[in-house]
């Protein structure tokens, strides 16, 4: 079954290329449904494709990405939360669970090679 | 001494003792008036004017008051000035007030004391008490008593105010010393951070023109970057003294 992605990210490069690694390398176990450059977007977007994972970074202008989170699971409540984020999860994961996001991946160490991998085992334990 | 003198000296210092007693007594506001006169033509003095509330209040207000002589020496002190300076009341009298003042609060103590009949004066000064600082709001106002001009002087105690504003500002500081840090953090998190991570995927992706333009952007960003955080650069000030540390300001308090 194919997992409804949508992309958060206000680095448009970087929202291009996680896209591209999840078509091209996800084996056709993920297709980009959306993608949103603020947090504010991203509640838009959820709300109307109801998707089964939201990749969201932290740090982006008109609402940030913890600001979003319960936003999102408000109006998506079925949707995985996975925060990819560019600040240490040492600094930054907590406050992500906290407000209500399933995972924390931090950019960066060969992404394009682990992304793949990393959601596949977060949405296996999410059941899904 | 023979029998007969050392009876008038007891009887005396009986005498003594009784005056002392009542002094005392009108001293503490226990009298409202003295009986006086030979016996026949006694009168009774009235000793408990509009005055005594007014005195029996000062004695027991929470601020400190007291009056002092035109140099400073202290004439009578309320029991919460005693306690500002951590003297006993009943022992301040003569104490010069500049005694109990550090050398470098004297200055304003000495302009405090000049103040006029009828003008007022005020200063915050510090009264030192053993190894601890008192910070005090002084008023004084000078009172013209027969020939002499006394100075009235009322204390407030503004320590706890002070070490309060103190703290807000200390606060003040770190919270805006964090807001900076992290402004920074975003500023390095999407000028180079981004930039990197984008450049690598691109590379693990095979598109190396592409990821040679993204490393190229990114490197013109944080030189800019640099840029803005240094300012103008002087002689000395690039100076490499260790790895850099970013450590909390610390408590002023």
């Amino acid at each position: 079954m194919t997992c409804r992605v949508v992309v958060v990210d206000d680095a448009e490069d970087l929202r291009e290329m996680v896209a591209m690694v999840l078509t091209l390398r996800g084996g056709g176990r993920f297709e980009v449904v959306g993608e949103a450059g603020d947090g504010a977007e991203a509640v838009t977007i959820a709300e109307r494709e109801k998707p089964d994972l939201v990749l969201m970074d932290i740090a982006m202008p008109v609402m940030d990405g913890l600001e979003a989170v319960p936003l999102v699971r408000g109006v998506a409540p079925g949707s995985t939360i996975v925060m990819l984020s560019g600040f240490p999860a040492r600094t930054a994961e907590a406050g992500a669970l906290e407000a209500g996001a399933h995972a924390y991946l931090e950019k960066g160490g060969r992404l394009a090679a682990t992304l793949v991998p990393s959601l596949t085992e977060i949405m296996a334990a999410r059941g899904a | 001494m023979t029998s007969g003198e050392g009876e008038e000296l007891d009887r005396l210092r009986q005498r003594l003792s009784e005056l002392e007693d009542a002094l005392a007594a009108v001293a503490d506001g226990q009298v409202d008036g003295l009986v006086v006169g030979a016996p026949g033509r006694e009168r009774v003095v009235s000793v408990s004017g509009v005055d005594l509330p007014y005195r029996v209040m000062v004695e027991r207000l929470g601020d400190g008051a007291a009056t002092l002589g035109r140099d400073g020496t202290i004439l009578v002190a309320n029991p919460a000035f005693a306690r500002l300076v951590g003297v006993e009341a009943a022992s301040l009298r003569g104490w010069p007030l500049t005694g109990f003042v550090p050398p470098e609060g004297a200055p304003a103590v000495l302009e405090l004391l000049e103040v006029g009949v009828g003008e007022v004066r005020r200063s915050e000064v510090d009264l030192r008490v053993a190894d601890t600082t008192n910070h005090v709001l002084m008023s004084t106002t000078g009172i013209r008593v027969g020939a002499e001009v006394v100075v009235c002087c009322a204390v407030a105690d503004v320590t706890e105010h002070r070490r309060v504003v103190a703290q807000l500002e200390s606060e003040r500081r770190l919270a805006a010393q964090r807001d900076l840090r992290m402004r920074t953090a975003l500023e390095v998190n999407d000028t180079i951070v981004q930039g990197l991570v984008t450049a690598e995927m691109t590379l693990d992706m095979g598109q190396l023109e592409r990821a040679r333009q993204l490393l190229a952007a990114t490197s013109t960003r944080a030189r800019d970057l640099i840029g803005e955080l240094t300012g103008d650069v002087r002689p000395g000030m690039l100076r490499r003294v260790g790895p850099a540390t970013i450590d909390d300001e610390e408590d002023a308090s």
